[in-house]
């Protein structure tokens, strides 16, 4: 019995450590050769996302400076996906509700359906979900400028015929800090995850002023 | 005390035999419905209908096999609501598999009152439109 009681001390203080994780910043860095005072010193030029500009589904112009000194949470779908994209949907409107009224934080979701989801496709679809533009933006834009975006992000997405609806790519979502650092990756399609992202987009803003 | 663990243990027993079949029928759903429909069969906002106790389903029980085969599009109402997000049909299910989706909707969303035989699922899968 006492064994069992040592047990679970155990697992919750294991489960209070995690809480205190810190997010790395991801990607390949660069470093830079400097002098100070005559000494050579390194400098760390992290990996961070390029400028980019998109339209969202009111036609409002989405770009770098939008998500400047913000948090935000970004990943790929098209409106007609019908495999893992409601389920990320379903997920990413639950971090929508928790952060609905923190303006330090942005959501922005590129559809890789460059054919068919038009500003006005991906504006019924955002009202069918129910959500608005100030705060969760569906962005669309050129295949290659998706495609380079995806490829900022560091996940797959392509055209693929012989996936279910055309398209293939990732379910991951991706934080990105206030400095357009990529600071970690989830599963998209999984509730475990979506909490997990939760706490940290809360770690990211408790540890910016 | 014996005995008390003997009546706990029994209709566990029991509970197990009777759903073999709809376990399948489960998973069935889980793999193939509910990232759209949702795992508890609610649907998703004004974009996916519900299947749990949603009139339409309750209404359409013989072209349900059709539509998990061959998927729908165009306007559905369902409870009041409109949808017409198009669903693609999983056209790689058995009879048998669908017997089994169908039967979880019975047991788990009230689909209706009666299980489904596969007979019964056969004959509507011949006559799809």
């Amino acid at each position: 019995m006492r064994l069992i009681a040592a047990a679970f001390v155990a697992i919750f203080l294991s489960a209070c450590t995690s809480e205190t994780k810190e997010l790395p910043i991801l990607g390949r860095h660069d470093f830079t050769k400097r002098m100070v005072d005559g000494q050579e010193v390194m400098d760390t030029l992290y990996y961070s996302i390029p400028d980019f500009e998109f339209y969202d589904q009111d036609s409002n112009r989405v770009n770098e400076n939008l998500v400047d000194g913000k948090i935000y949470v970004t990943d790929f779908f098209f409106t007609s996906c019908p495999s893992i994209c409601p389920q990320m949907k379903r997920n990413m409107l639950t971090v929508y509700e928790e952060f609905l009224q923190e303006d330090r934080f942005q959501l922005l979701s590129h559809s890789i359906d460059f054919i068919k989801d038009s500003v006005p496709v991906l504006k019924k679809y955002a009202g069918k979900i129910g959500i608005s533009s100030s705060k969760w933006h569906l962005l669309a834009g050129e295949k290659d400028e998706i495609y380079d975006m995806a490829e900022a992000y560091m996940v797959a997405a392509s055209e693929d015929p012989k996936a279910p609806g055309g398209f293939a790519h990732s379910g991951a979502f991706i934080l990105v800090d206030g400095e357009g650092h990529i600071r970690a990756y989830y599963d998209g399609t999984t509730k475990e995850d979506t909490e997990l992202l939760i706490k940290d987009i809360y770690t990211l803003l408790n540890a910016t002023p | 005390m014996r005995l008390h663990r003997l009546l706990v243990v029994f209709p566990i027993f029991l509970i197990s035999c009777f759903t073999v079949e709809d376990n399948s029928g489960k998973s069935s759903y889980l793999t193939h419905c509910a990232s759209c429909h949702g795992e508890s069969g609610k649907g998703f906002q004004e974009l996916i209908p519900p299947l749990n106790q949603a009139d339409y389903a309750q209404e359409n029980t013989d072209r349900l096999a059709c539509i998990i085969k061959y998927g729908i599009e165009g306007e559905v109402e369902v409870e009041g609501v409109v949808y017409d997000q198009p669903m693609a049909g999983i056209l790689d299910l058995s009879p048998e598999e669908i017997t089994n989706i169908l039967n979880f909707l019975v047991t788990d969303f009230k689909l209706r009152d009666k299980k489904f035989q596969l007979t019964e699922v056969r004959t509507q899968l011949s006559r799809c439109q």
